[in-house]
């Protein structure tokens, strides 16, 4: 304070503050009340007043006091020039300024330095509120996006996790998104369904000819005809899995109402389907396939003969699995399930269109007619069934694939009735089923023929057996060296009522065809034995062994070993007199239980002979795996070398290896069908050890063999 | 971007904010205050007066006991927000503003990052449920207690078709006794100069105006008690200062002003 007087017009700083706040409150909103401004003020002025009596005046003050100024929110375009007007009004009529020298120039310092601060803090904080309102503005946007996101992650869950099968597709009909239920559904992946055109997924079978099929409505819907469409229709899903699904569309449009996609939602009924349709189905139609069964097969093929004109060409066609059990026992019966479904699509498929029936009639065989069938190229429609048929199809990871036999039989409609077409059909299916898998045929009549008198036959087996028509005759089997005979073979001959006679071979094989040969089994187990232990009661000498051959169907009997011990007790014959041959074919297929009847046979002391070796090495892991006595070359590598002897040929050069092989193991080797001496000489050369053929004997009744 | 969100359109908040002298705004908010400002000079002043209403309208509550405070349509927060100056007056106080707008929002939520006796929620005024169960709300407010209601230069914003009064009854009836309504409207009733001509510029914004006269505005009161000055224009109510008027009696009335009190 100045001890000098005030000036003339003296001001208090409690005035000027007065005078100050009352322009300034005119010039912005300031959220104070007046006692508190003009407090405010009052303070900012006794700053300046010591910021300009100070020596030199203190610039830094009068910054602090503009900062203070727009802290305070004086911060109208005219604040500050109102402000200062006060300021350099007041500033020198106060009287705590009155002792300062020069005070009107340290006033104008202190004043311009204030406004000069006052405009860099306003700039200051023009720019931090930009940033801030900015920032405000970026986080408004963050957060509307984010909400957004959660609204669309919230769909998206509802979407992805819907039992409702969704797809929605772009106005071309091609799936942008797909739901997992929609992929199921269609038996694909969501990837796979993603890209591709929506009317390939869709597709309608036993369609009312009144309703559009569902790509007819889809293409109305794309075309904009229909705005929406509901209905019930069938799915051909990847896996060629029929689907029943109910089923809507509708058009999504953009904000101005322009469509700009397809929605499809989709539900599986298959179940409830299929149970509507169950009963209905269950007399007529297979369950696992759904195709017509047998029974309505066969009364549509009656019913076809009969109405067509008799000139008329109708084929039949059978189609049975080449080795389904495979299937069924090696991946599942499942698998096996689906396989059969698949086969049934496909076959279906490939006569979708034509007057002709699929049907299942047994468990891996089909049957499939066709009505008015002139044209067609039966070769070709045996190709395409079998390529068609022999595409994998995908269980879980696994492909399966099996080839068919084709049985194909064309015939005139008059004149034939359909158990005769059909079994005509079976017929020629079992002939292509004979040649090896994927094979098909042609009916041939006088093959059918051949084959009536061959089923006729081993129909009459039977009864011939009751009859006593059947009898065994024993062939010597000898040492190539000395002509010793090792054992005497059982050979089954039929002397028919007619005088005609049936052979050893033909009547097993007749007997295997049919079956029979398993229930044969004991008792000519059980005959040879006992023909053989009377014909040992007639001799002196050193018993012969007894040789009986199995066919592969008896190797196999799990019952085998039971029948062989019976006929063994029954008879009185040991054990190890006994030779059982065994056919290697009936090994190769792999049959387990085939296996086990060997080794436990051998257990018994029976020497077990594996019949049909070939010139190749492939057998011989049995001999190490099996407790195998002898071996017996195939009856035709001993004729074609009977055909050429000398060691030129191949299979000559490969037998004379194998057998040198074989005996190195200790086992006997034996040659059928030795018929000269020349070929005696050869094997005997070759290394075999025993022999059986005319050269040694012809087979003959019990007492005259020896 | 979403309609919430729009750089471009000038928005009502903002405007008011560059109108006291902020800078929360951008180049289309300044391009449409200063065409008002054009055909309606005296609107800053209008604009002071009426933030001077509501600092001594926040004062008068913060007097009378009230301790919680929620203002619906709070706009951007600038110069003298409510929780600024009621928690001056008293630390104890809590603040929930409402504002559907999300620039505001955000900027809100920016100035009360750390203020854990204020916050601010996004709606729509009419939701009334929404805003009073809102886990803010029931976080801040007792709604046992008095609460300050606020609804400055908002209702102003919302069509008759709305039923604004309808939508104040909402609150009122969800309010203890003792609490109070502060509401602010602006009115045609001093018919100043351009007035119309402004108005016109704010049909080109999302944000159209409904101005009401005097009747319209004092039914927003029913069920509430007037305490004194009664509905003035905002500058009479309790004027304090050479601040809380302009020189422009158009301007000190340009909108309406009143706090009621629920018995």
């Amino acid at each position: 304070m100045s001890a000098d007087p005030p000036a003339q017009s003296g001001l208090t700083v409690a005035g000027l503050a007065h005078v100050w706040a009352a322009a300034a409150s005119q010039t912005t909103y300031l959220p104070v009340s007046g006692d508190e401004l003009e407090q405010l003020l009052t303070r900012l002025i006794n700053r300046l007043v010591t910021a300009v009596a100070a020596a030199p005046t203190d610039e830094q003050a009068a910054i602090e006091v503009a900062a203070e100024l727009v802290a305070r929110d004086l911060t109208g375009s005219s604040s500050i020039s109102r402000s200062l007007e006060v300021l350099e009004d007041g500033l020198p009529r106060l009287a705590e300024l009155q002792h300062v020298g020069q005070r009107g120039a340290a006033i104008s310092r202190v004043l311009s330095t204030l406004a000069g601060g006052y405009a860099e803090v306003l700039r200051q904080r023009t720019l931090d509120e930009q940033a801030e309102v900015t920032q405000a503005l970026l986080q408004a946007k963050l957060g509307t996006e984010r909400e957004l996101w959660i609204s669309e992650a919230r769909f998206r869950q509802v979407f992805s996790e819907s039992a409702v099968g969704i797809a929605i597709s772009d106005l071309g009909g091609t799936v942008v998104t797909a739901n997992r239920a929609f992929a199921r559904i269609v038996g694909r992946t969501v990837d796979d369904v993603v890209g591709t055109a929506l009317p390939k997924l869709l597709y309608s079978a036993d369609q009312p000819a009144d309703e559009p099929t569902l790509g007819e409505a889809y293409h109305k819907l794309a075309s904009g005809e229909l705005t929406q469409f509901r209905r019930q229709g069938q799915l051909t899903a990847a896996s060629d899995e029929v689907a029943w699904i109910f089923l809507a569309g509708f058009l999504l449009h953009d904000p101005e109402g322009v469509p700009t996609h397809h929605v499809i939602t989709t539900e599986d009924i298959t179940e409830l389907h299929l149970l509507q349709q169950e009963l209905g189905r269950q007399g007529l139609h297979d369950r696992l396939t759904g195709l017509p069964n047998e029974y309505y097969f066969m009364s549509r093929l009656k019913d076809a003969l009969e109405a067509a004109d008799p000139s008329a060409m109708i084929t039949v066609s059978r189609v049975n699995l080449d080795s389904f059990s495979v299937i069924n026992d090696g991946i599942g019966v499942t698998a096996g399930d689906f396989l059969l479904c698949s086969i049934a699509a496909r076959l279906q498929e490939l006569f979708a269109g034509e007057r002709a029936m699929v049907a299942r009639i047994a468990s891996d065989d089909f049957a499939i007619l066709i009505e008015d069938d002139t044209q067609r190229d039966l070769s070709q429609l045996a190709a395409t069934i079998n390529t068609r048929l022999s595409e994998p199809v995908y269980f879980g990871n696994q492909g399966i694939a099996v080839s068919v036999g084709i049985g194909l039989v064309r015939r005139r409609a008059g004149g034939i009735s359909a158990g005769e077409l059909i079994r005509a059909a079976n017929t020629t299916l079992h002939r292509a089923k004979r040649v090896g898998p994927g094979q098909w045929d042609l009916y041939d009549m006088e093959y059918d023929i051949r084959q009536r008198e061959r089923c006729q036959l081993a129909a009459e087996i039977p009864g011939a057996w009751e009859n006593g028509e059947i009898d065994v005759h024993y062939q010597p089997l000898c040492r190539l060296d000395d002509g010793g005979i090792v054992a005497l073979a059982a050979v089954l001959r039929w002397e028919r009522a007619d005088g005609s006679v049936v052979g050893h071979s033909d009547f097993l094989e007749l007997a295997e065809q049919t079956g029979l040969v398993v229930s044969l089994g004991q008792w000519i187990l059980e005959k040879t034995c006992s023909v053989h232990v009377q014909a040992l009661n007639h001799r002196r000498e050193k018993p012969p062994l007894l040789r009986v051959d199995l066919t592969a169907q008896l190797s196999q009997d799990p019952d085998l070993v039971g029948v062989v011990r019976a006929a063994l007790v029954a008879t009185g014959l040991g054990a190890q007199q006994l030779w059982l041959g065994v056919p290697l074919t009936a090994l190769t297929r792999g049959h387990g239980d085939v296996v086990d009847n060997v080794r436990t046979l051998a257990e018994l002391g029976i020497k077990i002979v594996l019949i049909g070796a070939q010139a190749d090495h492939g057998y011989l892991a049995y001999l190490e795996d099996l407790p195998v006595g002898a071996v017996e070359i195939a009856p035709d590598i001993v004729a074609r070398i009977a055909g050429r002897p000398g060691n030129d040929l191949l299979v000559a050069r490969a037998i004379r290896q194998v057998i040198s092989l074989v005996r190195s193991t200790g086992v006997t080797v034996i040659v059928p069908g030795v018929d000269t001496p020349e070929q005696a000489q050869w094997w005997r050369d070759a290394g075999a050890d025993a022999a059986l053929g005319t050269h040694f004997g012809f087979p003959a009744p019990p007492f005259d063999s020896h | 971007m979403p309609s919430g969100v729009d750089q471009v359109m000038p928005n009502a908040a903002r405007v008011y904010d560059y109108w006291l002298d902020g800078a929360h705004n951008f180049a289309a908010d300044r391009a449409l205050a200063d065409k008002i400002q054009q055909v309606l000079p005296g609107i800053r002043d209008a604009i002071r007066v009426h933030r001077a209403f509501l600092r001594r309208a926040v004062q008068f509550l913060v007097d009378s006991g009230i301790r919680q405070f929620l203002d619906v349509g709070s706009g951007i927060p600038t110069v003298g927000n409510v929780h600024e100056i009621a928690q001056r007056a008293n630390p104890e106080c809590r603040v929930v503003y409402v504002d559907k707008e999300s620039v505001a929002v955000a900027h809100s939520e920016l100035l009360l990052a750390g203020n854990d006796r204020a916050a601010v929620i996004q709606a729509d005024l009419r939701d009334v449920e929404k805003i009073l169960d809102h886990p803010q709300t029931k976080r801040l407010l007792d709604l046992d207690q008095p609460v300050g209601l606020l609804m400055l230069a908002v209702l102003h914003f919302v069509p008759d078709s709305w039923d604004p009064a309808g939508i104040v009854a909402r609150y009122r009836d969800r309010l203890a006794s003792g609490s109070y309504v502060t509401l602010s409207h602006a009115t045609t009733d001093g018919s100043p100069a351009g007035l119309a001509e402004a108005l016109r510029f704010y049909e080109q914004t999302p944000e159209p105006m409904y101005l009401r006269g005097y009747d319209e505005v004092l039914r927003f009161f029913a069920g509430f008690e007037l305490v004194e000055s009664g509905l003035v224009g905002c500058a009479f109510w309790r004027p304090s200062g050479p601040g809380d008027s302009c020189n422009s009696t158009e301007m000190n009335a340009l909108a309406y002003a009143g706090v009621g009190r629920k018995p």
